[in-house]
């Protein structure tokens, strides 16, 4: 029995030097097309990577009903969306317990999209009864690619229908990119200037030819989901399975998490029409959250120390971390758990995503995580700090005047550039 | 004095009224046929209908000293009395676990959930005592069991098992060889008395009488549409012919399906609520049929059981199993003052092709069959016959379920229809289930609207 | 001459081969007596055609318990599990379903028939874990007697209450639901396709004369949850040289252990005398006596044939009688000298190397309880089916292949008479071959020998009494404190020394050695022998 493979694989496959392939949803997915991903790290923040997201779980809703059903299920109010709006969203179960994040997209008047981690078909399903609805799981139907980078809109201006310069924060429109009709949206997962791009299966191959045709004299190149994970980590963003996982596939309840557990609180908009996991939510605020999840920046100069005393250069690999480490208070009780860490090579420190019992979630409090420069097991001082990591302008801009045009050669992906 | 609204004027529905108007609210019963009364026109088997309900209603009526059991069987008609091997000492057994029956049937089934305070469950675990442990122990043993099983233990011979069964299964899903269907017989036995003077026709009279002298209002013709909900309370109904009746008390004796499903919409149903209530099994098995004869069959026998053995009965069940019109299905006739009311068990509602004109007259053709090899079908008048299909559709009954939801293990006492709703509230404020979908079940009691109005 | 032992166990099937085991274990002299030529029972292997081996009756085992593989050092005696990844299910249109280890795979497979199922099937898999976590200690503890006032009883009853009223109120309704409800009606509360609803039901009715749509036919899902293998949790297993390969790693732990065994040596009865069990007589009329008898045999067997009815009491003969048996299924056993391709998904891969289910909807499956009900084979059976050459290399020549089929229904109350099973024996097999032939043609093609085991024969020659491979059926009022009898579910018989340990007992049927290990347990507890 063969993986699954996305409409993009034989173009993806034949760059893939490195053969590291992993599975998502059931899909492989490139982990890192170079032998290590730092290249595409650096392609991110400086020109552009352009990655195969064919894997999420998309789902169709249509209908009178759409945007008022789609209110029940996210925590975000979609009725009040307007069209070419994207949101982000959680969405919980009925004991207020997150099951997903994801994004909600208005596509039309009475159509929207929804992406996520896990399939929700059914869900949506059993709880669509009375609703006029039409939902459709259109995971395999559509392809999809994120561009993303500070060329991105470059990139992408010159092939699209749409002017991009106009395309302002998580909008999007249906247009056509190199000819073949495809939406795009101005979201992503990597915290910068980018977009994403699905069309139907039959002009996958199409679609990426044009993007790279235009993309490679930015100095766009393709990146994998290692590259992914370091420059998410360097914008906060939580990941299902890793930084709390879904309600759906916990055996108890001490492993799930509520909105404001795992850091997604400011999406609930709670008081209006009645949404699954209001009443739940109510009651926890009422009594107080007991989570949060948080940024920790550790010191450079404790961890240089640990490994000074191992007589050890500091050896900190830009590669995201996703094993849970202990969290302690000064008094050395452990009051969380790092979820996802990284030495970020774009701020140059090291960060951590960690859930920590409140109120040890405030910013500025100093904590303790476990580290392992050598066998053994050893502290590390760090301080909760703000969230996103890595914030910069263009993520949100829209251009006073139009952006220049790619004369100037593609920078070298080893120099630092300024965001 | 508060306005409160039921929905349905059948049995339930008048005895709600009643209970309603006699606590002191201001009752109008909305009933979507043309005449008041609804199963009362079909049903015949008033022996379950509980002493302690008509005392609760303030209804008098004498009852008939109790009749054999009369079955029409191989060609014969024989009675099932105790003179029938093995059956005065099963009588015997039964009547072991009645008073256990009898006062759960009586009062709201225990509330079984988590949060429910534990002396809910005292109320039956003292009648449970006093039966002994043995007798608790047996009762457990018998429960799974299937009545074949169960009689066979007895040495009821299997022809005579068929009478004592029938009756039994016409509100389960179940033939005699079905597991649990001891449970289903043990009940219905145990809940039935004597018949009431007069049968159905005079329990409606007598309801009706009664709720007209507390001044209850009845409109027939009158179908309720929908329930309005506000702000997580009902505010009122409103009816086909497009009135809106302003209520803040609305008690619904229709199907717990109907009423959550289809009465109330879905946006304003509290959220999760509803997902359980379509999984209530409802799958009726029982035509009806109504006629009047010109003289006396079957010797004048108020009720008769026209089926040979568990076997043919079983056969019965098989055919509404498979969707299959039933080859021979086991009858339940009553007859009163010249009505007649034949209950056929091996009718499938989900007929395979559907209930067509073609397939009801076939049907028909085979209870005049049936009837015809022990009476002379010449004496019946003016048959109407209802296949289960219409009887959703004449009387609301979700699955033409003749008790608006099987009665099984997992959907009777404090799961009927679930333990969140057996003790007639909903979430929604204001809003009661009445309806022979509800505790106690097992048969024909009037119970449900009782203890519902009781409730509110 | 008598010899004294401390304790005879009559029978040597896989529950009297792990008690004798635990005995010896504590340092107990034990004799196991076994009529037949080979041990295990049921749980037997045997080279009927040459250079052929069968797992006779028995074919994959889920449930055999771990601290029993650990205590008697099964592995060290030859005792290999596989695990049987797949389950997979042709139907006659020519689709087919695989449901394996892999979710993604599964829900891809799944997700072929309905999108919405697909979603919805880890979540089944889910909550059915949460409620298998709940029932698995009932199983690897004596049933609880409430009819005692000990407080060791009471507060067995007592943390059972707790531990259900712990599951919540969600996962409590449906541990109820489970328990009374049909196994169709269970599942359709949560899948809408039938073509998944018929294989995944099945599981309900396996060694019962009950249909896929009879109450109380869902709880028996549970078992496809609470399986492990090497500790971890998984459906179905498969052992190396077969199911005998178990019973033989067991006898092997208990010789090793100091057990002596003996096969061909069949006890005729149960010496009694003034109540109590003195020893056996064995069938060529030796005598042996011990302090206590054990019976691995199934319990009416044991009681109304090896003890005789004169020596219980009248409740106890009552409930014996009452005791339901009714044998339901049969097995066909291939040697094939080449795998038979279903024209549904030909081949031997990964989809074969699993069990493999004719239960293409469940109409289906109940018609063929239909055929059962009014007394004859089904025409149309219920087969589930494994190829242990696919695992096991050694079971057969190289490029041949063994199939073992497990079939119902095949009621042991046919209504000529169970005496008239030999006559039907040939048209019994030949239904299961044709109807198989449906979904692999070449199969009639490649047999080289067949061997067909009606409830007749089991009960011949396995002492399967009416052919009940569970020694009863595993229905509510016969489980718990009700098996095999009310008053008597403790491994201790109305006759003093008298002992029981089969699957008669709690906790039931199939290769899990548990009655016969709880049994040893509360023997040396009590310090009988």
């Amino acid at each position: 029995m063969t993986m699954r493979t996305s409409p993009f694989h034989p173009k993806t496959s034949a760059l893939c030097a490195s053969y590291a392939w992993k599975e998502w949803a059931g899909y492989a997915a490139v982990c890192h097309y170079m032998p290590h991903s730092e290249a595409e790290v650096f392609a991110v923040r400086s020109t552009a990577g352009l990655l195969d997201i064919t894997p999420l779980y998309k789902l169709d809703v249509k209908g009178p009903d759409a945007g008022v059903f789609l209110s029940r299920i996210w925590t975000r109010d979609i009725s009040t969306i307007g069209r070419g709006r994207v949101v982000y969203s959680a969405m919980c179960d009925e004991r207020g317990y997150v099951l997903d994040d994801g994004t909600v997209a208005r596509i039309g008047e009475d159509h929207y999209r929804c992406t996520s981690s896990e399939p929700w078909l059914a869900w949506f399903l059993n709880h669509s009864r009375g609703f006029d609805v039409e939902i459709t799981d259109t995971t395999d139907a559509l392809c999809g690619l994120a561009l993303q980078g500070p060329r991105a809109r470059a990139i992408l201006k010159g092939i699209t229908e749409f002017d991009m310069d106009k395309m302002r924060f998580f909008r999007m429109r249906k247009t056509t990119v190199g000819g073949v009709p495809a939406w795009v949206s101005r979201t992503g997962y990597t915290g910068d200037l980018g977009y994403e791009i699905f069309c139907e299966n039959q002009h996958a191959l199409a679609l990426y030819d044009a993007i790279v045709a235009a993309g490679e004299p930015h100095g766009m190149i393709p990146m994998g989901l290692d590259a992914l994970d370091v420059a998410r980590i360097e914008a906060g963003f939580v990941l299902q399975g890793v930084d709390y996982i879904s309600a759906k596939s916990c055996l108890i309840d001490a492993l799930k998490s509520t909105p404001d557990d795992a850091g997604l609180g400011w999406t609930v908009d709670l008081d209006r029409a009645p949404f699954i996991g209001q009443a739940a939510i109510r009651a926890e605020r009422a009594a107080g959250p007991v989570w949060d999840l948080v940024g920790l920046e550790l010191s450079w100069e404790g961890l240089e120390a640990l490994y000074a005393e191992a007589g050890l250069p500091p050896h900190l690999a830009p590669e995201a971390c996703r094993s849970s480490v202990p969290v302690y208070d000064l008094d050395g009780e452990q009051v969380g758990q790092v979820t996802s860490s990284v030495w970020s090579p774009t701020c140059k420190r090291y960060l951590a995503l960690a859930q920590v019992r409140r109120p040890h979630h405030y910013l500025g409090t100093e904590l303790f995580v476990e580290y392992t420069p050598m066998f053994e097991r050893k502290r590390v001082s760090a301080t909760v700090v703000e969230k996103p990591f890595f914030d910069p302008p263009r993520k949100r801009s829209v251009p006073e005047r139009p952006a220049p045009a790619p004369a100037e050669p593609a920078p070298d992906p080893s120099e630092e550039v300024a965001s | 004095m508060s306005q409160a609204v039921v929905i349905g004027g059948g049995p339930n529905g008048l005895a709600a009224a009643i209970v309603l108007s006699d606590a002191g609210h201001d009752v109008t019963v909305f009933e979507a046929r043309d005449e008041m009364g609804g199963r009362c026109h079909i049903l015949g088997d008033t022996a379950g209908v509980q002493p302690w309900a008509l005392k609760a209603l303030g209804i008098n009526l004498e009852r008939d000293s109790a009749e054999p059991l009369h079955h029409a069987t191989s060609g014969t008609l024989v009675t099932v009395d105790d003179a029938v091997t093995g059956v005065a000492a099963w009588r015997a057994e039964v009547a072991r676990f009645t008073g256990l029956i009898a006062s759960l049937s009586s009062a709201p089934p225990p509330d079984i959930r988590q949060d429910a305070p534990m002396f809910a469950l005292l109320g039956p675990a003292f009648a449970g005592l006093k039966l002994g442990r043995a007798g608790a122990l047996e009762l457990a043993r018998i429960g799974p069991l299937c009545a074949e099983d169960w009689l066979d233990e007895w040495g009821i011979p299997r022809s005579a098992q068929a009478a004592l069964c029938a009756p039994a299964l016409h509100g389960t899903w179940m033939g005699p060889r079905s597991p649990t269907s001891a449970l289903a017989v043990l009940f219905h036995t145990a809940l039935s008395s004597q018949p009431i003077k007069g049968g159905m026709a005079a329990l409606l009279t007598a309801l009706t009488a009664r709720a007209q002298a507390l001044g209850v209002t009845v409109e027939t013709a009158s179908k309720v549409v929908d329930i309005q909900v506000t702000d997580g309370a009902v505010s009122g109904v409103s009816l086909a012919d497009g009135r809106f009746v302003e209520s803040t008390v609305v008690l619904s004796t229709v199907g717990p399906k109907s009423t959550l499903l289809e009465l109330v919409s879905a946006k304003s149903l509290p959220l999760g609520t509803e997902a359980f209530v379509t999984h209530v099994r409802t799958r009726g098995v029982v035509a009806v049929m109504k006629c009047q004869v010109s003289a006396p069959i079957f010797g004048g026998a108020s009720h008769v059981v026209v089926t040979d053995d568990t076997m043919s009965l079983e056969r019965a069940f098989d055919d509404a199993k498979h969707r299959r019109l039933p080859a021979s299905p086991a009858l339940d006739v009553y007859q009163q003052d010249g009505q007649v009311s034949v209950l056929a068990f091996g009718a499938p509602f989900d007929l395979e092709g559907g209930w067509t004109d073609e397939a009801k007259a076939t049907l028909k053709a085979t209870l005049f069959e049936v009837l015809s090899a022990y009476i002379d079908t010449g004496l019946i008048e003016e048959s109407t016959v209802w296949t289960p299909a219409d009887l959703s559709e004449d009387f609301g009954l979700d699955g033409g379920h003749l008790f608006h939801g099987e009665f099984a293990l997992d959907q009777f006492l404090s799961f009927r229809p679930h333990p969140s709703l057996a003790r007639y509230q909903t979430t929604i404020g204001g809003l009661f289930l009445g309806g022979a979908g509800m505790h106690p079940s097992g048969t024909f009691t009037l119970g449900q609207g009782v203890l519902a109005a009781q409730s509110v | 001459m008598s010899e004294k032992y401390d304790a005879i166990i009559v029978g040597g099937g896989h529950n009297g081969l792990v008690c004798a085991a635990y005995l010896a274990k504590a340092g107990r002299q034990v004799l196991v007596l076994e009529k037949r030529h080979i041990l295990g029972g049921a749980a037997c292997s045997e080279e009927i055609y040459p250079g052929f081996t069968y797992s006779v009756c028995s074919y994959v085992v889920s449930l055999l318990r771990p601290q029993i593989i650990r205590d008697l050092q099964l592995s060290r005696f030859g005792l290999h599990v596989l695990p049987l990844e797949s389950t997979f299910t042709p139907y006659p249109d020519g689709r087919s379903l695989m449901r394996s280890a892999n979710p993604d795979v599964t829900r891809q497979e799944i997700a072929r028939f309905s999108a919405k199922d697909a979603d919805v099937y880890p979540l089944f898999g889910k909550a059915m874990g949460q409620l298998a976590r709940f029932a698995k200690p009932i199983i690897d503890e004596k049933a609880p007697d409430p009819m005692s006032y000990r407080p060791a009883e009471l507060m067995q009853l007592l943390k059972m209450g707790k531990r259900f009223r712990d599951l919540g109120d969600d996962l409590a309704l449906l541990q109820y639901k489970l328990t009374t409800m049909s196994a169709v009606d269970f599942l359709s509360e949560w899948f809408e396709t039938d073509e998944l609803i018929a294989p995944m039901s099945c599981s309900g009715i396996i060694g019962t004369m009950l249909g896929v749509k009879s109450p109380g036919t869902a709880y028996v899902l549970l078992h496809h949850y609470m399986g492990e293998i090497d500790g971890s949790s998984r459906s179905w297993g498969f052992a190396r040289g077969g199911t005998g390969a178990i019973s033989m790693a067991i006898a092997r732990s208990a010789e090793h252990f100091g057990a002596e065994i003996r096969t061909n040596a069949g006890v005729a009865n149960i010496k009694v005398k003034n109540g109590t069990a003195q020893g056996v007589v064995l069938e060529n009329g030796d005598e042996i006596d011990a302090k206590i008898v054990i019976s691995g045999a199934e319990p009416r067997l044991t009681f109304l044939g090896l003890v005789g009815e004169k020596e219980l009491p009248d409740d106890f003969v009552t409930q014996l009688k009452r005791y339901k048996l009714r044998g339901s299924s049969g097995k066909v056993n291939l040697a094939l000298d080449r795998f038979p391709d279903f024209v549904a998904r030909p081949g031997s891969g990964m989809h074969m190397r699993g069990d493999i289910s004719i239960a293409p909807n469940t109409d289906y499956l109940e018609r063929a309880y239909d055929d059962a009900k009014y007394g004859d084979f089904s025409q149309k059976p219920f087969m589930n089916i494994v190829f242990p050459t696919l695992m096991d290399r050694d079971m057969a020549p190289p490029g041949k292949h063994v199939m073992s089929i497990f079939v119902q229904y095949a009621p042991y109350h046919i209504k000529e008479g169970p005496s008239h099973w030999p006559e039907k024996r040939e048209a019994f097999g030949d239904a299961v071959i044709d109807t198989l032939s449906e979904y692999c043609p070449t199969l009639k093609d490649s047999i080289l020998h067949r061997q067909v085991l009606t409830p007749w024969d089991l009960e011949q020659e396995f002492g399967l009494t009416e052919g009940n491979i569970f020694h009863g059926e595993l229905s509510l009022e016969q489980l718990l404190f009700q098996r095999p009898a009310s008053g008597w579910a403790q491994y201790k018989t109305p006759i003093r020394k008298l002992w029981l340990c089969s699957s008669g007992a709690h906790p039931g049927g199939g290769v899990m050695g548990a009655p016969g290990q709880l049994a040893a347990k509360e023997i040396l507890m009590g310090g009988a022998c």
